[in-house]
């Protein structure tokens, strides 16, 4: 949304980015208080891929709805995931993505609120009620809408085996590997999402090394994007960019299990001690007992 | 992640001489965190060579494997032959970088310089190859 927001800026319309606090939660009277008389759209994600963070979607929808503006949600972290329910959160539109619950990778929606009318992105046929030309992509779509019923049908136990998971491996990474933060909020997050920002190293190498022992993480270092720049996320929670460079995250699936989460924990430490002992920044820390 | 080659990951997974020299002749610290790279480089110096060479590294796999290459290639040489070392010779002995680290990360040749000058000035010597036109200019912008 941060970039359909730029392009909505160069168009000319005034676009107002709200704050996050440490956890990246926004604050819902925030919200109230900068919309403006002629304010025609609040998008606020989610839940956030990055940290994991879930915000009170259906808490800012009250307020938003008392000033009668458009509420659109960015849900595709979420959907799958945990419970996505358009009448209790309130929103006006939500957009979601297949490839996160397992669905075919490209499938993804837009719903709308009946009686909500868009203007195209693209022009030409009239498929999709005349919101997106071009023939259906019907295996997809029924790829999505299979994908939607399992996610649903066993997403409790699902979500409580997972964040099961997600506190081991948290609590073991904070236990055994010192100068390490959590990112992201501690219990108001996705259950299968662990973020970290691990200091002084960066987040590429750890995913190498990581990959070498056959454990797949991520990383939102400016190292491991093409735009080579940190996360915009982790800048905006109040992280100085080095401390952003050490970002490391796990997100689990229903294959995963503690086994898993043990041999993570058991190569992880080493992995983290290697790189500092090549680190200046480490070496520096150390020397002085100061950041 | 990107795709390295094999060299490439050699020098990731075994880097050569990382660490730190005690008492060292010349220091010499490139890059800063927010372009992601930060390398420092040690020097010991006998009778005008590279008598050893160590590096810490913080950075992307490219980064670590920049930084053992130039180690290793200076290691031994004149100081002057050193001064030879560049970014390019240096992605060519890693037999390629990938086009997005190339600028970012191959900072050790900057890095290795940087400590040869350091140890030019502490002894007040004169290396040929090291008062070239514009670097001065280069130093200030690191500062």
């Amino acid at each position: 949304m941060l970039q359909a927001a730029r392009t909505m800026e160069k168009a000319g319309f005034e676009i107002t980015l709200l704050p996050v606090d440490k956890y990246g939660l926004i604050d819902p009277d925030e919200v109230a208080k900068n919309i403006r008389k002629d304010t025609i759209l609040v998008s606020i994600m989610h839940a956030n891929g990055e940290i994991g963070t879930i915000q009170p979607i259906a808490e800012i929808a009250k307020k938003i709805k008392e000033a009668g503006v458009l509420f659109h949600t960015d849900a595709v972290a979420s959907t799958g995931n945990i419970p996505v329910n358009l009448k209790e959160m309130g929103v006006d539109a939500l957009s979601l993505a297949g490839d996160q619950f397992y669905g075919p990778k490209g499938s993804g929606a837009l719903w709308i609120r009946k009686g909500l009318r868009l203007i195209p992105l693209m022009d030409g046929g009239v498929q999709e009620g005349g919101r997106r030309p071009g023939t259906e992509n019907v295996p997809a779509i029924v790829g999505l809408g299979r994908a939607a019923e399992l996610a649903k049908s066993d997403m409790h136990p699902r979500m409580r085996k997972l964040s099961y998971l997600r506190d081991r491996l948290i609590k073991g990474i904070l236990t055994t590997i010192d100068h390490t933060i959590l990112t992201g909020h501690p219990s108001q997050r996705l259950p299968h999402h662990a973020s970290f920002c691990i200091e002084f190293i960066e987040g590429e190498a750890m995913l190498m090394l990581l990959n070498s022992q056959g454990i797949a993480a991520s990383s939102g270092s400016a190292c491991t994007s093409r735009a080579l720049k940190a996360s915009h996320v982790l800048i905006a929670m109040g992280l100085p960019h080095e401390v952003a460079q050490g970002s490391l995250l796990f997100a689990m699936g229903v294959s995963n299990t503690e086994d898993d989460v043990d041999y993570a924990l058991e190569k992880l430490p080493p992995i983290v001690n290697r790189l500092r002992q090549m680190s200046p920044l480490y070496a520096k820390f150390i020397k002085e007992q100061r950041r | 992640m990107p795709i390295y080659n094999q060299k490439v990951m050699d020098h990731f997974m075994n880097p050569r001489n990382v660490g730190e020299i005690s008492n060292p002749d010349g220091v010499g610290e490139v890059g800063n965190p927010i372009c992601g790279d930060m390398m420092t480089f040690y020097i010991k110096v006998k009778d005008n060579h590279l008598d050893d060479v160590k590096f810490q590294t913080f950075g992307c796999g490219a980064a670590i494997a920049v930084s053992s290459m130039v180690s290793e290639m200076a290691k031994g040489k004149t100081l002057e032959e050193a001064l030879t070392i560049t970014p390019s010779l240096v992605a060519k002995e890693l037999e390629g970088l990938p086009k997005n680290k190339y600028h970012c990360s191959n900072l050790g040749a900057q890095a290795l310089r940087k400590a040869i000058r350091d140890y030019a000035k502490k002894k007040g010597v004169k290396i040929e190859g090291l008062e070239e036109k514009g670097e001065e200019d280069e130093e200030g912008k690191e500062n």
